[in-house]
């Protein structure tokens, strides 16, 4: 009887006190520091986090009256996790577009510093000119600079170079301007280079997969999906598809990539292709012989048993060439205590040296072109091009790009997520392309308009 | 003796049916674990075998090691322990006792407080976990383990209503003749109603266990610095985000870390074995 | 009660008090700021980083008027319909099995729960695999054994959320612990006595199992519902909510407001609906337990 009430009180006890004393750090409330405290929030990126967590502590050492720290946190979660932050007055004071939000979503509500005065103030450390144009560009909004460019990211076409030696075929030209170099020459080379292997009625090797994202496809075929000054920062009103320029252009465009799974069948459907991405990236898995795409393709460890090319995209229609560039600037929040400090690291991590580190560790290229050529040296270990002709392949890739419109179109996130979903039927090829276009323009009008609802128009 | 075989017969059938259905339907169970069980012990070029395999060729036990050491799993452990403990502790404690006060003791306005314990159910979490992150910021309660244990302590409102609805099934005969003999209302409690739940009790301990263990979305929230991860949130960092997933690593991984819950469950097994007393020995 | 209380039943109303205090003062802390705060945030447009302003019933509106929105319910009840009896009575049923006196009972409850403790990326992620319509193991299956070519599942609008009620029966073993930890508690005399009177096994399942589980199968009915009416974590990784919107679950679908299209309001007008919703739905159920559940603890009440 009594024995009972008192083991549960011992246990209470006990409990109680151990929860007290195991763990003195994680109950201590975090302590006003004498030194500056940075925070960073960063994406949980297996090649990121370790290059970064270097980075801070390099940085620690030499600056010791600021203490910089990292923010882990998983790409989907990275959103939730900016907002909750930013929602409850304590937002990181360095972030970035990581996830799906763009810097044009925080500029308009206003969560990034414009770094113009300290850019100008730090004039030959920074050295602007050094940093692509485009990329700057991709940095900017109304004008005004956000942010600076850290991570990069460029389109371009990546090949498997020993499935084209197996089928006899030369390599595609890294030649942006080489106007021989279309569509139609693709598809026919996509065509040589499927295959059924081992001869049970799958194709077990596909010619081509094309990665780009709707709007990418409108701007090869000669449309737009927006307004020229919606890519500046402004809110769109509308889709740009009534114009019959840009009707045309994306609807030519979509029927073109459905036929590459239905009517050619160089690309897997999306069904082959889950499970090829689940896997890993489609290039890498050997099952593809091209893909256009972000270099993302070529990221991180190849596999030994294959050798890898890159070329120029071809011209869908002539004389126009437009694809993405990823542009990842780093923003410091406009509401930071410590800007100064927050501006101090965001110098360093898009000084040369550190860049020159970064391509090193993950073998991405750098928005600074002054370190293309580390770029090409780290990759030319699996890359059958020669140094000239990657020069002329990343020339053309920052020449004729424009920033990633889900960094740079207001409310993307979810313009896509309709866009998306409209599209599903066709390339299940359950529904015909015009049928979804005009379907899909109507719906994205309307998400428009409730994005702009969202912020009072 | 003629009936006697014919029944004895009839019964056996029934069990070998029994067994029957068992089995194939563990099987199916099983059959994802199992595929889990393969991939973490596929070699690194093996993962990205296309179409996959079912037996890895050469069986990489190693990678239970490689996942453990590829993040400080030793630390994320502790920390997912003491808070999954601690939660388990302060959920048991508070739950048991608020449910009985739900299942017999009458009160005005108990209906309605029992709806509102239900409501707050209804309510996704998705839409509160801003105003509760704010909250917290508030108590200055953030990158402390306080958010995920504490609140517990106060009772969880699944539990709750589970142990209602037990402590229900238990003949109100017994509360009256403990009455009787001068027990109090938590005297009842204790020596009636806690002995013959033992089951439902063990439900509620191995449910927040796990939940706790499990639990993704508040320590994200309200974790900061990167030596109070949880085990869960580790997890993460074997999924690349540009396709480069370590796929046996993240299956091995995974594994480990649902391990300590199987062990609890499965030694929790003696709990389900109800006391003898007034019901009986288990059908 | 119009009558007055005699001091016994003051005593009791004390006890009652004192007892869920816990529950209470855990309430006022921490649960009714935000969820009050939730409301509130129904009323305005909010992007989480700016602060809120005042609209009014335009969320509310909106809502009905919504496409999404009508179509995130009719998927989350159309699931709800169908997972929530099937595993109701399949985890029964294998309850029932399990109680009985077999060999290695321990291991096969183990097995069956094992699912739930599986948590996490991995297992969606494997049930991606499995479901592939043209890798995966469940076609293959389908094809070696019965000859039946299997449809897309996860790329099917017809076929993503029978699918994904698949998937939901794997992790029964919650509800098989539950109702196990109920049919402890019914007394075998019960069982014995009605055989003596002749029953046999089904008589024995339905005059006596049911009653006696009839408290714990509310709780089950009732936690299904409100679990599957805000199934999540499967449409987020799996299928995004597709394909064209096929398995577009209503909390998803609050998620991605609140948290992808900066409009928390919205998300939180939704929330409100979906409370209000389940409230109604849960207190049918309640009005009519009288009818079905039977408490061995029934007094005047």
């Amino acid at each position: 009887m009594a024995r009972r009430f008192q083991g549960r009180y011992i246990l209470v006890v006990l409990v109680i006190g151990s929860v007290i004393l195991s763990s003195p750090v994680a109950f201590a409330s975090p302590s006003s520091a004498q030194k500056a405290k940075v925070t960073v929030l960063w994406r949980d990126d297996p090649q990121e986090v370790p290059v970064l967590d270097e980075f801070i502590k390099d940085f620690n050492s030499t600056h010791p009256n600021i203490t910089v720290e990292a923010i882990v946190v998983p790409y989907d979660e990275y959103d939730p996790k900016l907002f909750s932050m930013w929602a409850a007055g304590t937002p990181p004071d360095i972030f970035w577009c990581a996830a799906e939000s763009g810097y044009v979503d925080h500029a308009i509500r206003d969560m990034n510093l414009t770094v113009d005065p300290l850019v100008n103030k730090d004039k030959d450390v920074v050295n602007i000119e050094d940093f692509y144009p485009a990329a700057i560009e991709g940095a900017t909004f109304r004008g005004e600079l956000k942010g600076l460019p850290f991570a990069q990211a460029y389109t371009a076409l990546f090949y498997n170079a020993t499935l084209f030696d197996d089928a006899g075929i030369e390599y595609p030209t890294t030649d942006w301007e080489d106007e021989s170099w279309t569509w139609d020459k693709l598809v026919e080379i996509a065509k040589k280079l499927t295959k059924d292997i081992d001869g049970d009625g799958k194709i077990d090797q596909y010619g081509f997969l094309d990665d780009r994202d709707l709007f990418e496809i409108a701007w090869a075929w000669g449309g737009d999906m927006f307004d020229p000054n919606v890519y500046e920062g402004y809110p769109p009103e509308k889709l740009a598809l009534d114009e019959l320029e840009n009707y045309n252009a994306l609807l030519t465009a979509l029927q073109e990539r459905a036929d590459l799974v239905h009517k050619h069948k160089v690309s897997p459907t999306p069904a082959t292709q889950q499970v090829i991405e689940q896997v890993g990236p489609p290039l890498k898995t050997g099952k593809v012989g091209m893909v256009i795409g972000g270099d993302w393709a070529i990221w991180g460890a190849m596999p030994k048993n294959y050798k890898w090319g890159i070329g120029a995209v071809p011209y869908s229609v002539p004389g126009v060439k437009r694809v993405c560039l990823y542009t990842d600037p780093l923003e410091i929040a406009r509401t930071s205590k410590y800007p100064d400090e927050a501006w101090e690291f965001v110098k360093y991590l898009v000084s040369p040296p550190v860049q020159k580190t970064f391509i090193e560790e993950t073998g991405r290229v750098s928005s600074r072109p002054s370190l293309r050529e580390e770029y090409i040296e780290e990759i030319s270990s699996f890359i059958v091009n020669t140094e000239q002709e990657l020069d002329q392949v990343l020339s053309g890739a920052f020449k004729y790009c424009q920033e990633d419109a889900e960094h740079t179109v207001f409310g993307f996130y979810k313009l896509q997520f309709v866009w998306t979903s409209e599209t599903d039927p066709l390339w299940l090829g359950k529904k015909g392309a015009k049928e979804v276009l005009d379907a899909m323009i109507v719906k994205v009008n309307q998400a428009i308009e409730e994005n702009l609802r969202s912020i009072g128009k | 003796m003629y009936l006697l075989r014919s029944k004895r017969k009839r019964e056996v059938l029934v069990k070998s049916f029994v067994y029957v259905v068992l089995i194939v339907t563990s099987i199916i169970i099983l059959i994802p674990i199992f595929w889990m069980i393969s991939t973490a012990l596929k070699e690194d070029s093996e993962v990205y075998l296309f179409p996959p395999e079912w037996i890895p060729k050469n069986p990489q036990f190693g990678n239970f090691k490689r996942a453990l050491t590829f993040i400080p799993f030793g630390r994320y452990f502790a920390n997912t322990s003491i808070i999954t403990f601690a939660t388990m502790v302060g959920t048991l404690l508070s739950s048991s006792i608020v449910a009985y006060g739900f299942a017999r003791l009458r009160a005005r306005g108990r209906d309605v407080l029992f709806m509102i314990l239900l409501s707050t159910m209804m309510i996704p979490p998705q839409v509160t976990m801003i105003p509760v992150f704010a909250l917290f910021k508030l108590l200055n309660w953030t990158d402390t383990f306080k958010p995920l244990i504490i609140p517990n302590f106060f009772g969880g409102a699944f539990f709750i209503f589970l142990l209602r609805q037990f402590y229900m099934t238990i003949p109100i005969e017994l509360d009256d003749a403990a009455k009787i003999d001068g027990c109090s209302y938590l005297g009842i409690f204790s020596r009636i109603i806690l002995p013959l739940t033992k089951p439902a009790l063990a439900t509620v301990a191995i449910f927040s266990f796990m939940w706790s263990w499990n639990d993704f979305m508040d320590p994200l929230i309200y974790l900061n610095s990167r030596d109070k991860l949880t085990l869960t949130l580790a997890l993460n960092r074997f999924t690349g985000m540009y396709g480069m997933t370590a796929w046996n690593l993240l299956m091995a991984a995974s594994l480990v870390v649902a391990l300590p819950c199987f062990v609890l469950f499965f030694f929790a097994q003696r709990y389900f074995i109800q006391g003898i007393v007034v019901t009986g020995l288990k059908g | 009660m119009k009558t007055k209380m005699g001091p016994m039943a003051k005593k009791e109303e004390l006890y009652f008090y004192l007892c869920i205090s816990p529950w209470i003062i855990g309430f006022l802390i921490f649960i009714a700021g935000p969820i009050f705060a939730s409301l509130f945030f129904s009323f305005c447009n909010y992007d989480v980083v700016t602060s809120p302003d005042w609209v009014g019933i335009q969320n509310y509106k909106r809502l009905f008027s919504d496409p999404l929105f009508w179509q995130s319910l009719k998927v989350t009840s159309y699931y709800s319909l169908v997972s929530v009896p099937l595993g109701i009575a399949l985890s029964l049923i294998i309850a029932i099995l399990l109680n009985q006196n077999i060999r290695g009972l321990a291991w096969f409850r183990t097995i069956y729960y094992m699912p739930s403790v599986i948590s996490g990326v991995a297992v969606s992620l494997l049930w991606m695999w499995i479901f592939n319509p043209e890798f995966g193991i469940l076609n293959f299956l389908l094809w070696k054994l019965f000859h039946i070519q299997g449809p897309a599942w996860l790329m099917s609008e017809e076929w993503v959320i029978p699918a994904l009620i698949i998937m939901s029966l794997w992790g029964i073993g919650g509800d098989i612990v539950i109702y196990l930890a109920g049919l402890q508690g019914i007394p075998t005399e019960l069982y014995e006595a009605a055989e003596i009177d002749g029953a046999n096994s089904f008589n024995k399942f339905l005059n006596i199992t049911i009653p006696m589980m009839s408290p714990v199968l509310l709780f089950t009915l009732i936690m299904g519902i409100i679990n599957s009416f805000q199934v999540f974590t499967q449409a987020y990784v799996m299928t995004g909510g597709g394909p064209h919107y096929a398995s577009l679950f209503y909390v998803l679908y609050i998620y991605q407001n609140a948290f992808q299209f900066f409009s928390m309001g919205y998300a939180s007008a939704l929330s409100w609906i979906l409370f209000l919703i389940m409230l109604v739905l849960t207190a049918l159920i309640f009005k009519s337990s009288p009818l079905w559940v039977y408490y061995e603890s029934t007094r005047e009440r």
